[in-house]
């Protein structure tokens, strides 16, 4: 972990940006989704907390986002801005973890969720995986939907991976539904235990993103990042926190800020792998 | 019961737009049971299994969006299935359907016609194009967008002078109108103090003030910081004066500003000698000595600005009113000595939201202290070589544009603050971390649920860290002032009634400990 909570004010671009010719997919308050004939995924967003390998940062918040992006191999056309790669902050994805603080790192994680309950959304799968009886259930759905998140999570502590995937997969509401930011996070945490454990975990990983990817581009880019370890900038901003005990509460607001729950829901499935070492 | 359903293919939405229907569907009246998610199959088995399924999902895929609601009848269902497609349209929700959007400026006129005041926000290259639009329609303009070049303000106000209209701004972030609070402004009683104020946060400092002391403001007209400087002229505070001057609800005018350039302050002295009310005014860094020359009485400082318009309010003796503010100076030099002994460290760190809270701050660190460095300095040599970094003696403004390009400001956004207090507090050589909190409305509405995480982990930190702080605002703004000192006094933060109370204890408690370290 070299370095603590990247900061980032200037352009940047991810560093792992398909190339081609980009269409607009779907367009949400800070950040817009692009797709090539590949069914690729490329987005540009506002916010630097959303900055990821397949992103574009743009620093303007009065910036209209185009109705398409075109990505060369020197430079990156987003609407009337012309970026050169070459005069672009990178923003690397990459984290390197120490095998000798992981231990400690994982007893910080695991004492943070205890200590701060009440700042996780209540309808996320923080509350109905590991604090299932203070998760909201108000109607027959959401009861429903808490048997099955149940119901998966026990066939991943018993080591059916992909069938607990496959159950979870799609499952909940957001363009990256709640199961997917899951099974992300979970991915997340695999590539994290081969990092410093030395586990084999690629084969279980492949398998894991080959069962979860579906029709759903946002979901697939998502999942392909985080079964490659690629974080996106917030994440690994909080993780990095937890390595060095520091800036903590205010990189998980940044993760927190996600979507409803999305960045809450990535931080669960982290934690589950971490959590449940069994298979 | 009813089950009924709305399908949108191919619509990604966000969680948050998608949390939102779902909160306002289950809210709706009848409504049982809803589920609004995208048509995984999985989701889809979790609607059949809820008794939320229809056949009509069957052949949907997971890129396509279903909306479904159980309800006690037909019409129920129907309206929860309406209210969900109006929020994924983007028109407005329940809570703020009163607030009819429209799509231009001469739309929004025809639909009201006795509007006399457009308040323009939109990106800065456009901002000029619509401000003339709204004074061709006859309306005084507030200007809160900036980037608006200095060519077009001067042509937008010339023009506005020719129709006998004010144009507030560029860049003109607050203001208070005929009672309503417009952009970032505080919720004030109404009374006879007018104020003309290029300075966004004196404007609220003095106004908060005069009202939580028991006055009121008729009008508060601000006028962008660039009015003042020579090439605009100051043709708008020279006009907002005029228009206080002829406003028979004004009593006092209050003028609040940086140091205008020495023909405009000459301009000022002329009307200031002209007008028949009496006038106080801040020249926050300027030299006094023309302005007390014209008749105004001169003040030091944005509080005691406040100070003295409600002593002519009340008919109060002026020199009797200071004398209370020295007075309360002296207990605080007391206090400040109490505070030096439980602390370690000698260097302040101020970290402001409010551009001229910090100016003003530092205008009082210079007679304690002397100059201090800032991204925003008195004084040019203390420019701080890097704006992050803070160097000895520091009071940086986190809402000038160096840190709010493409960003929220700090009263929006407390990120940035936030990181900035647990690197200060990181550091043990200091002793103090000043700093402001401003409410109103554009503020955040709960800027203690924001700072917390942050003062809570700088205390852990540092544990002999003092904070001292004010909180611009009212009882009446949407925060609640009265909740707001509550809050930050639970948290160890020490809290004084303004900016300038609070930085003459910070500073004092400084100056003990340099003493103290013989430094």
């Amino acid at each position: 972990m070299e370095s603590i909570s990247r900061k980032i004010s200037e352009v940047c671009i991810g560093d792992f940006l398909s190339s081609g010719t980009f269409s607009l997919l779907s367009r949400h308050t800070s950040v817009a989704n692009y797709t090539n004939s590949n069914s690729q995924l490329v987005f540009v967003t506002k916010d630097p907390n959303f900055i990821a390998p397949n992103s574009i940062f743009i620093p303007y918040s009065d910036f209209e986002f185009p109705q398409s992006v075109t990505i060369c191999a020197d430079r990156i056309i987003v609407g009337m801005i012309n970026i050169l790669r070459s005069s672009a902050q990178i923003f690397h994805s990459h984290c390197a973890f120490a095998a000798a603080s992981a231990k400690m790192f994982e007893k910080r994680l695991f004492r943070f969720v205890e200590s701060n309950w009440d700042a996780f959304p209540q309808n996320s799968l923080m509350y109905s995986v590991f604090l299932p009886n203070a998760a909201i259930i108000n109607n027959s759905f959401q009861s429903v939907w808490m048997e099955k998140v149940q119901s998966a999570t026990q066939l991943l502590k018993q080591g059916k991976v992909l069938d607990g995937v496959k159950l979870l997969k799609g499952m909940g509401v957001g363009s990256t539904p709640s199961g997917d930011d899951f099974i992300a996070g979970f991915l997340y945490g695999l590539h994290f235990r081969q990092q410093v454990y030395d586990e084999a975990n690629t084969l279980l990983m492949e398998q894991v993103l080959a069962e979860a990817t579906g029709s759903n581009l946002i979901s697939n880019a998502m999942l392909l990042n985080a079964c490659n370890g690629r974080y996106f900038l917030s994440l690994m901003n909080f993780l990095e926190a937890l390595y060095h005990d520091t800036n903590l509460q205010v990189s998980f607001q940044a993760l927190l800020a996600h979507g409803a729950t999305s960045g809450v829901d990535i931080l669960s499935g982290f934690l589950f792998a971490i959590k449940h070492r069994t298979h | 019961m009813i089950v009924k359903g709305f399908v949108k293919k191919g619509a990604y939405h966000d969680s948050v737009t998608l949390m939102l229907v779902t909160k306002e569907v289950n809210q709706s009246s009848g409504v049982e049971n809803s589920g609004v998610v995208m048509a995984s199959e999985n989701n889809k088995e979790l609607l059949r299994d809820a008794g939320l399924f229809l056949k009509e999902f069957e052949s949907l895929t997971e890129t396509d969006l279903i909306v479904s609601v159980c309800a006690k009848d037909e019409d129920d269902a129907t309206k929860a299935i309406q209210l969900a497609e109006a929020i994924l349209k983007g028109v407005k929700s329940s809570a703020l359907r009163e607030n009819v959007g429209f799509k231009s400026l001469s739309q929004a006129v025809s639909a009201l016609p006795g509007a006399n005041l457009a308040v323009i926000s939109v990106a800065g290259r456009y901002a000029a194009f619509e401000a003339f639009k709204a004074l061709e329609n006859n309306l005084h303009v507030m200007l809160f967008s900036d980037n608006v070049s200095v060519e077009d303000e001067i042509r937008l106000k010339t023009m506005a002078l020719e129709k006998g209209l004010l144009v507030m701004g560029p860049d003109c972030g607050t203001a208070i109108i005929n009672g309503i609070p417009l952009a970032f402004a505080n919720v004030v009683q109404r009374g006879s103090i007018g104020i003309v104020a290029a300075s966004g946060t004196g404007l609220q400092e003095v106004s908060s003030i005069i009202s939580n002391l028991g006055g009121g403001i008729s009008q508060a007209i601000g006028t962008g910081g660039r009015d003042i400087k020579k090439e605009v002229g100051g043709l708008m505070f020279l006009e907002a004066i005029q228009a206080l001057e002829q406003d028979p609800d004004t009593s006092i005018i209050v003028l609040i500003s940086k140091p205008p350039s020495s023909d405009i302050l000459e301009k000022i002295a002329h009307t200031v000698q002209n007008s028949t009310k009496p006038i106080v005014a801040i020249l926050i860094g300027g030299k006094p000595q023309v302005i007390e020359d014209s008749g105004a009485y001169a003040a030091t400082n944005l509080e005691e600005a406040a100070h003295i318009a409600l002593a002519l309010h009340s008919g109060e003796n002026v020199a009797q009113r200071l004398s209370k503010l020295q007075e309360r100076n002296l207990a605080l030099i007391e206090k400040a000595k109490e505070l030096a002994l439980g602390a370690k460290g000698w260097y302040i760190r101020g970290l402001y939201s409010g551009g001229t809270l910090c100016d003003e701050a530092q205008l009082i660190a210079k007679d304690l202290l002397g100059s201090v460095y800032s991204n925003t300095p008195l004084n040019p040599k203390f420019l701080l070589k890097n704006a992050n970094q803070s160097f000895e003696h520091t009071i940086v403004d986190l809402g000038d544009d160096e840190f709010t390009k493409g960003k929220p400001h700090p009263m929006i956004d407390f990120s940035l603050r936030n990181q900035r207090i647990l690197s200060e507090a990181s550091d043990k050589e200091v002793a103090v971390l000043l700093f402001d909190v401003v409410l109103g409305y554009g503020s955040h509405p709960d800027p203690i649920g924001q700072l917390q995480p942050a003062i809570t982990e700088a205390r852990k930190q540092n544990p002999h860290l003092l904070m001292i702080c004010s909180v611009c605002g009212t009882n009446g703004d949407p925060q609640n002032k009265q909740e707001v000192v509550r809050r930050l006094t639970e948290l160890g933060v020490e809290v004084q009634p303004s900016n300038a109370a609070a930085s003459f204890l910070a500073f004092h408690v400084v100056l003990n400990l340099n003493s103290t370290l013989n430094r």
